[in-house]
């Protein structure tokens, strides 16, 4: 168990930067994610992390050693980094406790020792039953238990997981949601989960560093993301937030289009500076034809659809803009429909707009 | 080690920021050392022999200066231009009969209800492992103007003082190349056609298009490419081919381009530098060609874009069924039931003069190949010998080449992976050439040893491996050894703890994928062997002449049929191999 410190992180692939220097301090048994879309240079810190690449400039430290920097690196072998695999990487040729065993086999352990390990491992994610099995013969859930108790069975100083959601369905994934969180809980190894998505990263760890084009947006706990967004690439990226783009004129006010509107400013912006409007699509309210003129925009109605408790509906505003509303079922809206579309002040965050798309 | 991080490649692709020192210690030894040995044997395989027959065939032969007089002589000399022309005119036949015979016989048994369809398969592919040149003997023995037993046959049935038929000639080597070569359009052809989708054919019928009309609208348009890289592949047979010219053409003092390379060498004295030269017109034919053959081939990947297959409907035939079937057996018959039955009868044959009859039977001539004749009895071993070895050399090789450029260990991917494709476009004549040049002079003097053909025949069939052995490795996840890094195995246990199981069966079909190759290759070792180093192959080629025929049948069944025991195991071997990736190898 490692607290993790990464400085200065740069790495370009052929003259392309994909990292372009992130800091990052990571408490020792902190189960923290990387949260970004694709390309946002979150799998090339993992690959960094694990010792498969060398960093361009910057440096990677557990506790007081020195893991990565562009002199050297301690090959993946040495680093007592456990990694699972969003393709599980389960050897196909070897059962399910020759899996969990491989990396027992390799710390001189007495046999004593190794079978005591070995079934820990596997009753720590259930895996008994299925001991002698091969991969071929589980499903794909089991194969993620496998890979996870095979990273855990050497007793890894820093654990890291690569996406290990994304392949399974709905039910499965919020099943080893629960899993990862409880075994860390368990165990208490620093741990890094990589994840495109929000539901993942927010309802497993303790710590999520949202990542956008090779840099890091913010970190934070999960709940303070969620209410107090530092830009607005998080507050989009996190909540689904409507963004409306426009210029700060201070104290909270933005002007876009011509139209004033009104916001809370939750952090320090110049006036003048680039600032977007920030709303969730169910704090917007909407009425038909036209309506009070404070805090409000006229649009029509682009596309409507039905998701059982809400209807999420797109309405278009302005010539590029448009602002995703979700109004209860009953409510009737169909396309081309005029409507108003309301901003309460009191949901209207005003963040610095992130690097234009 | 510092040999290897100071190539020229290693210095261009190197970025500037890296000192060497730095680039030093970041390859690790034991991997430095794995790309100095691969890139020195590619270099000596390849580069080398190539560079041998560039250099010489710019040298003169009599005064050994430089000078560009073997390349006029190519475009002037009449006895060298027009074999050149009969190449052309071989390999153009070839193909287009390749291509009418093949094409429509591939969609009787892909795409219609012929009866007797998988006979028709089995057997056009026993036609192309059968080698062309032990056809040509049979064909000797059935077609040969006075001895041949359908002559006999025609004489004796229509009381004709004249012979049917004479293999000796352009029509005799053009149809008995060309019933070997049929095999290559049918394949890709017929594959072309089962991977289809027949939505796509459905389509059109559920716009009003008849069964016909659809044929010639959407399936022939769809399988064009194939047909397309079926004629180039069979003309390219057609440059290429040696033996059964040889066998059949030279009688008739007919010369094409690779038996006018043998001649070259052979006569006395041999024009070496001449030859070396020839051999570039038939270099630059193969590589153009191939590289069409590639980009058709590129196309041809979208329209077989299909999904799943629902298995295709079959048109049905009517009373065409049998003309149909007698059709598709034409190949069948002429390239293997007549020819097999000669050469089986004859090698049973007292003296096959004599005729048929019980008298006449002897299992004499296959004890002698086998056991009485010291020299029959080293070629076998030989030709087994040098197969298992080139084989194991050809698969080891392509393996390392293939894991290097899959997993990006070195940075000059593209120039590993292209040198050991290279050999691909090189006809087996211009190798032989090539070794000769290359390994006969210091410091390699390898003539007479068992080397230099071993080593001629690991480069000529080294582009099989990899290919092979790049599939398997692409289906094999990089992450399975990272996995086994992160929990302490360093790069070669984990190699050897799990890529290296999970190559194991594939790398055994693909080292009988080129064994059955070397064991039947006549071009690649027809200049590069002595009377101590003959195999199977030559020892057929060279007693053609002696009229020993018993003998030479006796070998070629022997040949035949160790190469036929083989495909079976291969094809056995590679089923139980795909079983095997279906649940195992996660994506």
């Amino acid at each position: 168990m490692s607290r993790i410190r990464i400085e200065k992180l740069r790495k370009d692939y052929g003259g392309q930067p994909a990292l372009r220097g992130i800091d990052l301090d990571i408490a020792n048994g902190a189960l923290l994610a990387l949260l970004g879309p694709s390309g946002c240079g979150k799998s090339t810190t993992l690959q960094l992390l694990a010792g498969f690449e060398e960093p361009t400039e910057g440096a990677i430290w557990a506790d007081d050693q020195l893991l990565s920097s562009p002199r050297g690196s301690v090959p993946p072998e040495r680093r007592g980094v456990s990694l699972v695999f969003q393709n599980y990487a389960v050897w196909p040729h070897k059962t399910v406790a020759e899996n969990v065993a491989f990396g027992l086999k390799l710390q001189k352990l007495t046999a004593g020792e190794l079978r005591v390990r070995l079934d820990e491992a596997l009753q720590a994610v259930h895996l008994t039953s299925l001991r002698d099995r091969y991969p071929a013969e589980l499903s794909g859930g089991q194969q993620q238990r496998v890979a996870l108790a095979r990273a855990l069975a050497v007793r890894p100083r820093i654990l890291l997981l690569d996406e290990p959601l994304s392949n399974l369905d709905t039910h499965l994934r919020e099943e080893m949601r629960f899993e990862i969180r409880r075994v860390h809980e368990l165990l208490g190894i620093t741990t890094v989960l990589v994840t495109h998505d929000q539901a993942d990263a927010l309802s497993t760890a303790d710590v999520v560093a949202v990542m956008n084009a090779g840099r890091i947006e913010q970190v934070g706990t999960p709940q303070e993301l969620y209410a107090k967004p530092g830009n607005a690439f998080v507050a989009t990226f996190i909540g689904c937030n409507n963004e409306l783009r426009g210029t700060h004129l201070g104290g909270g006010r933005v002007r876009l289009d011509g139209r004033e509107f009104q916001g809370l400013l939750t952090q320090e912006l110049d006036v003048g500076a680039a600032a977007s409007i920030c709303i969730r699509p169910s704090k917007v309210l909407l009425q038909q034809g036209t309506g009070p003129d404070n805090n409000s925009v006229a649009g029509q109605v682009v596309r409507a659809s039905y998701v059982g408790e809400y209807s999420d509906v797109l309405v278009s505003v302005g010539s590029d803009q448009t602002l995703r509303v979700n109004v209860s079922a009953g409510t009737p809206v169909s396309v081309g429909d005029r409507v108003t579309l309301c901003l309460p002040v009191e949901q209207c965050q005003v963040l610095a707009s992130g690097a234009a798309e | 080690m510092s040999a290897v991080a100071s190539t020229p490649v290693e210095r261009m692709n190197a970025s500037p920021a890296f000192t060497l020192g730095q680039r030093l210690r970041h390859l690790h030894p034991g991997k430095a050392m794995v790309v100095a040995v691969v890139l020195v044997l590619l270099a000596l395989l390849i580069v080398y022999p190539f560079g041998w027959v560039i250099s010489n065939s710019l040298q003169d032969d009599a005064t050994q200066a430089w000078s560009v007089a073997n390349y006029m002589r190519i475009f002037s000399e009449r006895e060298l231009i027009r074999p050149v022309l009969n190449s052309l005119l071989l390999a153009a036949a070839v193909g287009i009969l390749s291509v009418l015979l093949g094409a429509p016989a591939a969609w009787l048994v892909a795409r219609s209800d012929m009866p007797a369809r998988g006979l028709v398969r089995s057997l056009t592919i026993a036609a192309f492992v059968t080698p062309s040149f032990v056809g040509a003997t049979a064909w000797i023995l059935l077609a040969a103007p006075n001895s041949g037993w359908l002559n006999n046959l025609w004489r004796a049935s229509a009381g004709s003082d004249t012979a049917l038929f004479n293999i000796y000639s352009m029509t005799g080597t053009i149809f008995v190349s060309a019933i070997y070569t049929v095999p290559f359009t049918f394949t890709i052809v017929s594959s072309a056609l089962e991977s289809m989708a027949v939505e796509l054919e459905d389509a059109a019928t559920t716009l009003g298009s008849g069964t016909w009309h659809t044929m010639f609208s959407v399936t022939l348009p769809l399988a064009l490419p194939s047909i397309l890289a079926g004629f180039i592949l069979s003309f390219i047979q057609g440059v290429t081919l040696f033996g059964v010219p040889a066998f059949l053409l030279a009688p008739a003092r007919t010369q094409v381009v690779t038996t006018k390379l043998a001649e070259l060498y052979q006569q006395f004295p041999p024009q070496l530098n001449l030859a070396a030269a020839y051999c570039i017109p038939l270099l630059l034919m193969t590589a153009t060609l191939f590289f069409a053959r590639r980009r058709l081939l590129g196309r041809k990947r979208y329209t077989m874009i299909s999904g799943k297959s629902r298995g295709s409907r079959r048109v049905a035939l009517g009373r065409w069924r049998w003309p149909a079937l007698a059709f598709a057996l034409f190949v069948p018959v002429t390239a293997i039931v007549l020819p097999y039955a000669a050469l089986l009868l004859v090698s049973l044959s007292k003296a096959w003069g004599r005729g048929l009859g019980l008298d006449n039977l002897t299992l004499a001539w296959y004890q002698r190949v086998l056991v009485g004749n010291v020299e029959t009895r080293t070629a076998i071993v030989n030709s087994f010998t040098f197969a298992i070895a080139g084989a194991t050399a050809c698969v080891l090789l392509g393996t390392v080449v293939a894991y290097l450029v899959e997993r990006r260990a070195v940075r000059a991917a593209s120039l590993f992976s292209g040198l050991a494709t290279l050999p691909i476009v090189v006809p087996g004549v211009v190798l032989s050439v090539g070794f000769f040049a290359a390994f006969t002079k210091p410091p390699f003097q390898l003539y007479g040893t068992a080397w230099i053909l071993i080593a001629a025949f690991t480069a000529a069939f080294l582009p099989i491996a990899f290919a092979q052995a790049g599939a398997l490795i692409k289906g094999i996840s990089p992450d399975l050894e990272r996995v086994a890094r992160s929990l302490g195995a360093s790069e070669a246990l984990a190699f050897r703890e799990i890529t290296a199981p999970l190559l194991r069966n594939g790398l055994i079909a693909a080292w009988l994928l080129v064994f059955i190759p070397i064991i039947r290759e006549l071009s690649v070792a027809v200049f590069l062997i002595t009377s101590s180093t003959n195999v199977m192959t030559t020892m057929i080629y060279n007693a053609k002449d002696g009229g020993d025929y018993e003998a030479l049948c006796a070998m070629s069944v022997l040949l035949i049929l160790s190469t036929l025991a083989l495909v079976g195991i291969a094809q056995l071997a590679t089923r139980n191999t795909a079983r095997g990736a279906v649940g195992g190898i996660p994506a």
